[in-house]
């Protein structure tokens, strides 16, 4: 089974020394539902440069229907987009 | 180690040979699960990189190794390869992604040695000289080197290890993938001598032929044949295969890319042409392109030929040289044409047509001939709108401009090369 990444629509700070870290976010479910996202803890930030394509891999919790989940979210540095990755639990 | 004036320890040459396996195919493989998150890696699944069908350039790019044991071999159409194997996946090829990926290759390289000579898109060679202190024994340094590509890139390196650029490749092509061998002088005789002579550096299926021909079969049989035996059969180039074979290459690195020998482009058609007038449109095209390029590095060449594909594979080819260097348009495209006409039987469709000019100078100077037709005064004004057009494309596009020939296909004025999005210089400028 193919997984899909999920296109998201971020606020993020960017903070004075640079740093950039993940706040709200919200996407469209399946069923066409627009769900919008806390993230509660930033629980590691890992840099990739897998191929040459330089992104930020956020593992983060968050409260999600009702449970705490643990997601990963990506940022790719050269186009600005950021994606849920996959949700860990 | 040699000892240098002045008492210091000089190191032995260390030469790496790295290669990326089925660069294409890992390169997408990896996309596809690292940044995309699929699940399904095509290194694992007999699985090819493949051209475009529609237009004709349907062929494997890479493949990957469950795809190898289908017999499935890069060049071939796909339709042959999915004859081979029905299940097999096909991938499009994604050049801006390779172009990413053989930046980072080439940076991670440039980590180890400011000496990185890059020999193609998945290629290079790196002087590792003096670095024992850095990193340890080559072994170790070609392991780190794997580690890195490993884990920060994503795909798998073969590294071949050697005191000379020839033999770092042939020890690079031992075994694939992800290994790491020598053949270090004193291991000729055992690694590489008995290996089929087709498998030596430069020795192609022509020459591969004629060697087989002389009783040749091995490295090591062109190794102890008599090089005046060689020379005699296989001229200067002989000279040198047989100096591989014996391991020898006095090549450095050279990190800065060298110039052009030729400029040649070519052009695989959508359909089969069979008259003159569209062939010479299809040569007008590529002698715009090829000029174009000879015009933007500032060279000019003296030899034109020309090369026709036909539908049954077969190639065919006729060159000519010129009185004066040239890099003017008009001057390759009637040359071409002449050589066209000269070879070809006005009957054969035409699959593939492709222009190329070699003997390449920086000669600006003209000689001008009291037997030149037509050219003579007009050289100099064609040599001006040449460049006067060039820079409106670069300003404005390439469509901003073009022969009335080509006015209801402007998108077919600039023939072969890559597509703009393909033009990357990755490696050379094309």
């Amino acid at each position: 089974m193919e997984q899909k990444i999920c296109p998201v629509e971020m606020i993020s700070i960017c903070s004075t020394d640079g740093q950039l870290m993940p706040v709200r976010f919200r996407f469209e479910s399946e069923s066409h539902e627009i769900c919008t996202v806390q993230i509660s803890e930033v629980v590691c930030v890992k840099q990739t440069n897998y191929v040459g394509i330089e992104a930020l891999l956020y593992v983060c919790k968050a409260q999600m229907e009702h449970a705490e989940r643990l997601l990963e979210l990506k940022y790719t540095v050269r186009t600005h987009r950021w994606v849920l990755f996959r949700a860990v639990y | 180690m040699g000892i240098i004036p002045g008492g210091l320890l000089m190191a032995e040459r260390l030469i790496f040979h790295v290669d990326v396996n089925s660069a294409f195919l890992s390169w997408t493989a990896v996309y596809r699960v690292k940044v995309l998150g699929d699940t399904l890696d095509l290194r694992n699944v007999p699985s090819v990189i493949g051209g475009d069908r529609e237009s004709r350039k349907g062929i494997v790019l890479a493949k990957s190794t469950p795809a190898k044991r289908f017999g499935i071999r890069t060049g071939e159409p796909l339709g042959t390869a999915l004859e081979k194997c029905p299940s097999l996946i096909v991938a499009k090829a994604d050049y801006g992604l390779y172009v990413d990926a053989s930046r980072a290759f080439i940076s991670i390289l440039h980590d180890f040695s400011p000496d990185v000579e890059q020999c193609s898109i998945d290629e290079a060679w790196v002087d590792m000289t003096g670095t024992a202190q850095l990193y340890g024994s080559a072994m170790t340094a070609a392991g780190l080197i794997q580690r890195r590509m490993r884990e920060e890139l994503g795909f798998t390196v073969n590294v071949g290890i050697s005191s000379n650029k020839l033999l770092a490749k042939m020890a690079g092509d031992l075994e694939k993938p992800d290994k790491i061998h020598t053949i270090f002088p004193e291991e000729i005789p055992k690694k590489m001598w008995p290996l089929p002579v087709g498998d030596l550096f430069l020795v192609g299926h022509a020459t591969e032929t004629k060697l087989k021909a002389m009783g040749i079969y091995t490295i090591g049989d062109l190794a102890t044949a008599d090089p005046a035996l060689i020379q005699r059969r296989l001229h200067k180039p002989g000279i040198t295969l047989w100096h591989f074979a014996n391991g020898r290459c006095s090549d450095q690195i050279c990190s800065i890319p060298r110039d052009n020998k030729g400029y040649g482009n070519s052009v695989t058609l959508p359909a089969d042409i069979a008259s003159r007038g569209e062939a010479c449109q299809v040569l007008l095209s590529l002698c715009e392109t090829v000029g174009m390029r000879m015009r933007r590095d500032g060279k000019k060449g003296r030899c034109v030929t020309v090369h026709l594909r036909t539908p049954d594979f077969r190639d065919i080819s006729r060159q000519c040289q010129l009185e004066s260097v040239t890099d003017v348009t008009k001057e390759l495209y009637d040359v071409a044409c002449a050589l066209f006409d000269a070879l070809w039987d006005q009957n054969t469709p035409l699959r593939q047509l492709g222009v190329q000019v070699t003997r390449i100078s920086e000669d600006y100077g003209r000689q001008f001939s009291f037997f030149e037709q037509g050219y003579g005064a007009r050289y100099d004004r064609m040599a001006k709108m040449d460049r006067a057009v060039d820079a409106l494309r670069e300003k404005y596009g390439e469509s901003v401009i073009f022969r009335a020939r080509f006015a209801d296909q402007v998108d077919r004025q600039l023939a072969g090369g890559l597509s703009k999005e393909r033009r990357t210089n990755v490696t050379k400028p094309v």
